[in-house]
């Protein structure tokens, strides 16, 4: 079975510091990570279908689905070791009231939090 | 089971759903983004097309202290609007007359008090349904969100 992939917004500050969260913490190979920018990155979002001027939501690719926003989110918790699977029972709260938080956050994330700095 | 169209050519039947529904019941449920837990296909009512085609489902679950939902009701996109959902609704309904819950969003409210169901209190709620309902209204109260989430109430059918 092939890996599963986050794509994150590699220009943000929350999103890196995420996936630094979640590395140490989740099962050994369970998931890779790729930022949106990357080529890797790029040519999987084209996979899902996703425009690439469109960088505003986590993306989990997952034996060929795409997953966006918090359902995303929470589905990578799955990954990790206990007692973080337990998030995953957010799911069961509907998108229409899940999303709408995932997007305050993701769009108010580089006034929150900041950008990465240019290399 | 049941015929999907007032004209001469049915445009869909109600059918019980079988072992090769099964990712498409879990497919058109996630796209709905609805919870996707507790999806066995053995408990599931279809709406498929002449040609096979499937079109949307519901299921009727059971809960560990023994509440029944109405649940997991979804339609592909290009269906909505044509009756689908009223069609899948009436025969779980017809075939479970005894006491059910819901939960759905605010607007869909009216709908299913045309099915019989009522809003009721956090008071009036089993235990599951009052956890989902407070943690929606944390969520609902973040993101400032106009929708918030309904639990409604059947009570049983006279032939129930």
């Amino acid at each position: 079975m092939a890996k599963s992939l986050i794509l994150y917004d590699g220009n943000c500050v929350l999103c890196n510091r995420s996936v630094q969260f979640l590395q140490p913490r989740q099962k050994p190979g369970a998931i890779e990570y790729a930022a949106q920018q990357t080529e890797h990155g790029k040519s999987a979002l084209k996979d899902c279908g996703l425009d690439k001027r469109r960088l505003d939501m986590l993306v989990l690719v997952e034996n060929g689905r795409c997953y966006l926003r918090s359902t995303a989110a929470l589905r990578a918790f799955r990954y990790l070791h206990f007692p973080w699977p337990l998030l995953f029972s957010l799911i069961i709260v509907p998108s229409f009231l899940r999303d709408p938080v995932y997007n305050l956050i993701a769009h108010n994330r580089y006034r929150w939090f900041g950008r990465m700095p240019r290399e | 089971m049941t015929s999907g169209s007032k004209q001469s050519a049915p445009a869909f039947s109600i059918q019980l759903a079988r072992p090769e529904h099964a990712s498409k019941i879990r497919n058109l449920i996630l796209r709905a983004g609805i919870n996707p837990t507790a999806l066995k296909w053995e408990c599931f009512l279809i709406a498929i097309t002449p040609h096979g085609e499937f079109i949307g489902c519901g299921q009727i679950k059971s809960h560990s202290d023994g509440t029944m939902e109405l649940a997991s009701i979804a339609v592909e996109l290009a269906w909505r609007g044509r009756g689908v959902a009223r069609a899948i609704i009436d025969s779980l309904l017809a075939s479970n007359p005894g006491e059910l819950y819901l939960m759905c969003q605010s607007s869909l409210g009216p709908l299913y008090e045309k099915f019989g169901f009522h809003a009721i209190s956090e008071t009036e709620m089993p235990t599951y349904f009052r956890r989902v309902s407070k943690l929606a209204g944390v969520l609902a109260n973040l993101a400032k969100a106009g929708e918030h989430l309904l639990v409604m109430r059947r009570l049983p059918t006279a032939n129930g």
